[in-house]
């Protein structure tokens, strides 16, 4: 860069005017550089302001400790990402990363600090000994060019030598990193499991798998979520921090050089016109957080649909990912031009400049140095890594739905289209409302509203009992609120109003603590007439598809036999097989109270009340007299 | 960061002349790209604005569109009607031919048994079959995007030759994209494939045979998943194959001019020895992750399963044990993962000492024999005393630093383009996993046995003689899944599993033979588990008949329907569901209308449905919103609509009441419909003339009666006529009905 200075100033005022400020250089280096560093501060903070005061995020909070003196400018590189683009990275990522960030290393003291601790180290060291090895390069070449045969050779085995911790470093780093993603991962799936399947310590059984597919709009296919969304976050997670924590200490140190090279001006003049391309780049910089949210829902999609091999619709949802797939191509494509523009030539072609003025000005104190090239690269990588940050914003986003709707189910909060009748003030006086869920011996509703989760109310208010041994008989048409029933005692439905007292859930132990054999078990099977089903299948510890190997009979009495098997206080029963005779029978033996939905009037007679319902919104409650009732109905089918 | 040796010194000891053509080249593409920085806010606020002109669609015509799904084109080709970011696009699609499925047959032979995914002639053979559908001709649009991407692949190389590192991200970035538009392009023309193969029509129904009979489970994981990262291998592959071969070809002739004969006799030395080291110390990457993207498919199946059943789960409680199972399915997985690292830290160590450091030594060592060779010389001549001895070894260094630097940079590239193609074999070693796993797919799907078809009968179904039982992986098959289920350290119970399906072959019926004209009603009793629904499965021609007999039954839609025990909610609207199998352009082809639709719901009690649900447009998803009668009487108006000549219906009413039952086994009879009933109902026996009773006692044994002799007909010809008297009587009736049921619901009051 050692272009010669042609340009002399011709004129006296001018070299007045430079000497003058030559001579108060200090005091407008001091004013510039205090002016910087609050500008910096300011606009960390405005960044930052949106966020809660108390979540500050792990990461950034170990990027400014590493910065020391230098820590404000952390934020001027970082401070393109803070713009607020819908579902960039913005303040809301933030809040969502530092939630989830909370989940994935819970303490200082857990597995994935250490790690990450580890991981640090190790980028530091790698560091280091990337200095030193460019040095020995150097040290080669100088004893080659120099001809030296014994310097040669020595530096050449240790050359040899300093590869060993060299690669050793590189292999562990990349190994920390894959196991960092792993530990994330498995972070994250315990948690989510914890949450959607329940979780030992948490007596409450909220059931959110049932209630997320069921009672919410807001997430199509978890499964994808939980399975592949979680596992490329915590890929990008594990990745981003070696993405930006290197080119953001390069800003840093390359900043600092340039400030000592070449003055603070040379700085602010660098900073501005870099967060002036910067702001252009971020307006043209397409929301990619978005696209890779979509992509991941779209994949999640035409997963759901080729599991129900749905032909049509799996190649409909294959016509969408390829088609986003391709614009979002088109647009990185573009995207990746202009980055190049402003990055490699705008940029290096400041970083020229910047280091040119000591040469055209010839300001005291000062050493050209190839700082600008190096400084442009650094704020290039930075550049690049905020490709990197939209990516885990679109995957934060997907992962944080995921989260904050399973929290919102456990807090009954619902977002589901309802249906017109919904929005009549009667029934949407009743929506509103929240009924209580007591634990008692029996099973007694109170003035409870049966409403489906789409809002059409089945049944207004809904009174009856069930006492432990009076067995209830259930009917009425289809479609009015027969199942719905289970699902409200079951606690899958939400109880909308009135009171619901129910026997707590039975406690599972597992078999061994309860002392029950597989000798029992086969007694059980027996009941239900299945024992040849042991020896057809091949004993007890076969592992397959049971939903393909048995029939639908089948599937029924094994059914049964896990109600005999769990001896519940109170159980709920859709449509029971033949042989339902016996089979209540002895679960009255057990003292299991039963209820029943059944259209036979064979089961009649082990009932002793019912709940009938007309499929208008009304209902009957009373004793059951199954033989008068039989009577009645044999006459009802002669007239028909 | 890899540790890259400096690569400035090169740059900054360029002659002259190179550098003025490098300032040169930089200020034109500075002046090119300004012109595009500048204009691209300019094309892009236009092109904002446009898109916020559009007329966004209205929601009708977005219903309308999803709706219809797809329009028919005259030449066999459907359009695909997406809706995306508030708009509708269309995207084109042809059917794969059978014909092509038959040619490709050829190409696919099943996997030997222990068949281990390694770069050999096998690898080559699956891949060239698998590219043989993803390049279909030569001037497919694939073949096209490839040749460009070749071509900006040499392209760059030759510029960096040209101009050190003038390359430029701008060809750089073309490439990656082009790298990206091959990768989709050949996913979606192996995804249409494998598609159209899987979901094929009857007879073929590949979708339903390939678990039992091939032995593979969790297809949606190949199909979606593994496709994916196989196209993504591939398209990167070989552009990392192509890119550093070409580098080092070139750069090697390069270099050899200036090492001379015996330098690059070392060279290829070098080359050599690490190629054999590194084969040496690889692990089978490619096993590994095989065995990765099935560990991933069971744990995503496990994880569909508790989405898809949730309710029954939900009524269970059994979250917790849901979860355990996942987390044990997860921790296979992750420990599979973790146990793949660690193996790649030896690696890599190894790989990156190699080539990085162990190949710029014998780089130095190589440049350094002629620079020591000519100060020998000079020392000699230096001892003669020459007064400009000064100078000179000025003049040798200058010399000497001219030589290192041309060769340095050679070396480097060479050492950038060996540590790729290193790199490579990792990732050629991972893509021959994937090609395997792919290959078994689509091998599997190719060589499933021809489904013996039912020969054609228009107007009876007659089983002659016909063994029902479970049928069983083929044995090549067989041999093939077992070897995959050895392969990995799985509980032993799995391996057991697939034992005891190969020695599960139980028949359930022997021997069965019966004739069922139309207008014959035939009702299929037997206890639980006694292979009634296999009997169904026959018919249908799910199972193969086994036993030597044969099946006959009237071909077309309109042959024989099954309404299984499980009703199907098909995803789409309330039309859709009743129309099932049929899709909308079908029904707006055949000219039916929303009234005769009204009609059919109607006939089963459904008629409140469209009303309840806000019409024939709404989208939900049915299986939630229908209670279990609801579901099973929409299964039944599913027969209704399609009117076929046969109707097996198994146990599809077991949660309606026998009154509307009753209903729609009459209405059924009245539009001509032959019922093949399977129940356990007796009430049910009433609507048949038939009965075929499965004794079930292990044996295979049935029997086959007539309902009702001839008198009894007669009889009911008798009481068609004492009926038709009472309908006169029926308003009577009516009234006493009524009063029957208020009786019914509220006398215990």
């Amino acid at each position: 860069m050692a272009v010669q200075s042609t340009l002399r100033p011709s004129k006296e005022r001018i070299t007045q005017l430079v000497q003058a400020y030559a001579r108060h250089r200090p005091i407008v280096q001091r004013v510039l550089t205090a002016g910087f560093v609050v500008y910096c501060i300011t606009s960390t903070y405005r960044g930052l302001a949106a966020r809660p005061a108390s979540s500050s995020s792990k990461r950034r909070g170990k990027g400014k400790d590493d910065g020391g003196s230098a820590k404000p400018r952390v934020a001027v590189t970082r401070s393109p990402s803070s713009a607020s683009h819908p579902l960039q990275v913005d303040a809301v990522f933030y809040q969502r990363l530092s939630r989830i960030l909370r989940i994935v290393i819970p303490s200082l003291r857990s597995k994935e600090a250490l790690l990450l601790f580890m991981h640090s180290s190790l980028l530091i060291f790698r560091t280091v000994i990337s200095l030193y090895v460019a040095a020995l390069d150097g040290k080669i070449v100088a004893s080659l060019v120099r001809a030296q045969p014994v310097s040669f050779l020595l530096n050449i085995l240790r050359w040899l030598l300093v590869a060993i911790p060299a690669t050793w470093t590189n292999s562990w780093l990349s190994y920390v990193q894959n196991k960092l993603a792993l530990a994330y991962r498995t972070r994250l799936t315990q948690e989510v499991m914890r949450q959607y399947l329940g979780d030992e310590h948490d007596p409450s059984d909220l059931k959110v798998f049932y209630k997320l597919a069921n009672l919410d709009d807001r997430i199509k296919n978890p499964d994808q979520m939980i399975t592949h969304d979680i596992q490329r976050f915590s890929t990008h997670l594990a990745a981003i921090y070696a993405n930006v924590a290197k080119p953001v200490l390069d800003v840093i140190l390359y900043n600092y050089q340039l400030s000592q090279n070449v003055g603070a001006e040379g700085l602010v003049i660098l900073t501005v016109l870099v967060q002036a391309s910067a702001a252009l780049l971020r307006a043209l910089t397409p929301p990619f957080g978005q696209y890779t949210a979509t992509t991941a829902q779209l994949a999640g999609n035409l997963r759901h649909t080729h599991s129900r091999t749905e032909k049509m619709l799996a190649e409909r949802e294959f016509a969408a990912k390829m088609g986003h797939e391709h614009r979002v191509l088109r647009k990185r494509w573009w995207h990746g031009c202009a980055e190049e523009g402003i990055v490699k030539w705008l940029w290096g072609s400041f970083g020229l400049c910047i280091c040119a003025i000591p040469v055209f000005f010839k300001l005291p104190g000062v050493a050209a140095l190839d700082m600008g090239g190096r400084t442009e690269d650094a704020f290039g990588r930075v550049m690049y890594s905020y490709k990197d940050l939209s990516e885990l914003a679109g995957y934060t986003s997907r992962v944080a739905l995921l989260l904050e709707t399973m929290e919102d189910v456990r807090k009954s909060k619902f977002d589901k289209a309802l249906v017109s009748s919904a929005s009549i003030e009667e029934n949407a006086k009743i929506l509103k409302g929240r009924g209580v869920v007591e634990l008692s011996e029996e099973i007694q509703f109170e003035n409870v509203p049966i409403v489906t989760p789409n809002g059409d109310i089945l049944v207004k208010s809904l009174s009856f009992y069930v006492k432990p041994g009076q067995h209830l008989l259930i009917v009425g048409p289809n479609g009015c609120g027969k199942s719905s029933l289970f699902r409200i005692l079951g606690g899958l439905w939400p109880v909308y109003g009135g009171t619901v007292r129910k026997p707590p859930a039975d406690d599972k132990e597992d078999m061994e603590t309860r002392g029950i054999t597989d000798d029992d078990l086969l007694e059980i099977l027996a009941l239900v007439q299945m024992e040849h089903i042991v020896e057809r299948e091949g004993g007890w510890d076969v592992a397959r598809e049971w939903r393909d190997a048995l029939s639908g009979g089948d599937q029924q009495k094994i059914a049964w036999a896990r109600l005999f098997y769990h001896k519940p206080k109170v159980r709920d029963l859709s449509c029971p097989p033949d042989m339902e005779g016996m089979m209540m029978d002895h679960a009255t033996r057990l003292g299991i109270t039963l209820l029943t939905v059944s259209h036979r009037p064979s089961l009649w007679k082990y009932h002793s009340m019912i709940l009938q319902y007309d499929g208008q919104g009304g209902y009957v409650f009373t004793k059951l007299d199954a033989e008068k009732r039989l009577a009645f109905q044999q006459r009802k089918r002669r007239s028909t | 960061m890899a540790i890259r040796l400096p690569s400035t010194a090169a740059l900054n000891n360029l002659s002259p002349k190179s550098r003025r053509s490098l300032l040169v080249a930089f200020f034109t593409l500075l002046l090119l790209l300004r012109n595009r920085t500048l204009k691209l806010p300019g094309t892009l606020l236009s092109r904002l604005k446009r898109v916020a002109s559009r007329n966004e669609i209205t929601q009708e015509e977005l219903a309308q569109a999803l709706q219809q799904v797809y329009v028919d084109e005259p030449d066999g080709s459907k359009t695909l009607l997406v809706p995306y970011q508030g708009r509708i696009s269309k995207f084109n699609i042809t059917p794969t031919s059978d014909s092509t499925f038959a040619k490709n047959a050829k190409l696919f032979p099943l996997l030997p048994a222990g068949q281990k995914p390694n770069l050999d002639k096998a690898f080559l053979r699956q891949l060239f079959a698998i590219l043989k559908i993803v390049f279909p001709s030569w001037c497919s649009k694939e073949a096209l995007i490839l040749a460009s991407h070749s071509f900006f692949l040499v392209l760059r190389t030759v510029l960096s030759v040209a101009v050190a590192r003038l390359d430029g991200r701008i060809v750089r970035d073309l490439i990656r994209h082009l790298q990206s538009t091959l990768c989709l392009k050949m996913g979606a023309r192996l995804t249409h494939y494998t598609d159209d193969l899987y979901l094929s029509h009857s007879p073929d129904l590949r979708y339903y045979r390939v678990a039992l009979e091939g032995g593979l489970s969790d297809v949606d994981q190949y199909i979606t998943s593994d496709i994916h990262s196989f196209c993504e291998g591939l398209a990167q592959v070989y552009g990392n194959v192509l890119k550093p071969s070409l580098d080092l070809v070139l750069f090697t002739s390069q270099l050899s001019r200036s090492l001379g004969v015996r330098g690059t006799a070392m060279l290829f030395l070098n080359y050599y020895v690490t190629a054999k080291i590194l084969r040496a110390v690889t692990p089978a990457f490619g096993r590994l992750a095989a065995v990765e993207a099935r560990l991933e498919g069971e744990y995503r199946a496990g994880m569909g399963r508790v989405g898809r059943e949730s309710e029954e789960v939900a009524f269970y409680g059994g979250g917790l044990r849901e979860r355990s199972i996942l987390m044990r399915a997860y921790m296979r997985l992750i420990k599979h993962v973790n146990s793949i690292y660690k193996i790649r830290i030896a690696y890599e160590w190894t790989e990156d000492f190699l080539i990085k450091y162990l190949w710029s030594a014998a780089g130095y060592c190589l440049i350094s024999i002629p620079v020591f060779l000519t100060r020998v010389r000079s020392i000699g001549i230096q001892a003669t005393g020459d007064p400009r001895a000064h100078g000179r070894v000025d003049n040798e260094v200058a010399n000497r630093t001219e030589t290192y630097i041309s060769s340095r940079r050679l070396l480097l590239s060479l050492a950038d383009a060996g540590g790729r193609l290193m790199y490579v074999y990792k990732d050629l070693l991972e893509l021959a996993g994937l090609t395997t796993r792919l290959y078994t797919l689509l091998s599997t799907l190719h060589n499933l046995p021809r489904p013996v078809v039912p020969s054609d009968s228009p107007d009876t179904v007659a089983v002659r003689n016909v063994d029902v039982g479970v049928p069983t992986v083929a044995p090549a098959f067989a041999a093939a899944a077992s070897d995959t289920a050895e392969d990995i350290s799985v509980s032993p119970s799995e391996t057991e599993d697939s034992g005891a399906s190969k020695t599960a072959n139980t028949v359930l019926v022997r021997g069965l033979s019966f004739e069922l004209k139309t207008g014959e009603h035939l009702m299929i009793t037997g206890s639980n588990g006694v292979g009634k629904t296999a009997v169904a499965r026959v018919l249908a021609g799910l199972w193969a008949a086994q036993g030597g007999g044969d099946v006959s039954r009237p071909h077309g839609k309109r042959g024989v329907f099954v309404v299984p025990q499980r009703a199907y909610m098909v995803t789409g609207t309330l039309l859709d569901q009743i129309i099932y199998p049929d899709s909308y352009p079908q029904f707006v082809a055949s000219g039916r209308t929303h009234d005769e639709l009204m009609q059919i719901l109607a006939a089963v009690n459904l008629a409140y449905l469209p009303a309840r649900e806000g019409g024939w447009s709404t989208r939900k998803e049915w299986r939630d919103v229908l209670s279990g009668g609801e579901k099973q009487r929409m299964a039944m108006a599913r027969v209704f609509y399609h009117r076929p000549r046969f109707a097996v219906l198994d146990e599809c009413t077991s949660a309606v009441s026998s009154d509307v039952e009753g209903r729609m086994y009459e209405h059924a009879k009245s539009l001509g419909i032959t019922l093949i009933t399977i129940s356990l109902r007796p009430t049910l026996m009433r609507y048949h003339t038939q009965l075929l009773t499965i004794a079930g006692d292990g044996t295979g044994r049935w029997t086959l009666k007539r309902i009702g002799t001839a008198e009894e007909r007669m009889d009911m010809d008798r009481e068609i006529v004492s009926l038709e008297n009472r309908l006169a009587e029926v308003e009577r009736w009516e009234t006493r009905v009524k009063e029957l049921e208020r009786l019914l619901s509220v006398q215990e009051l």
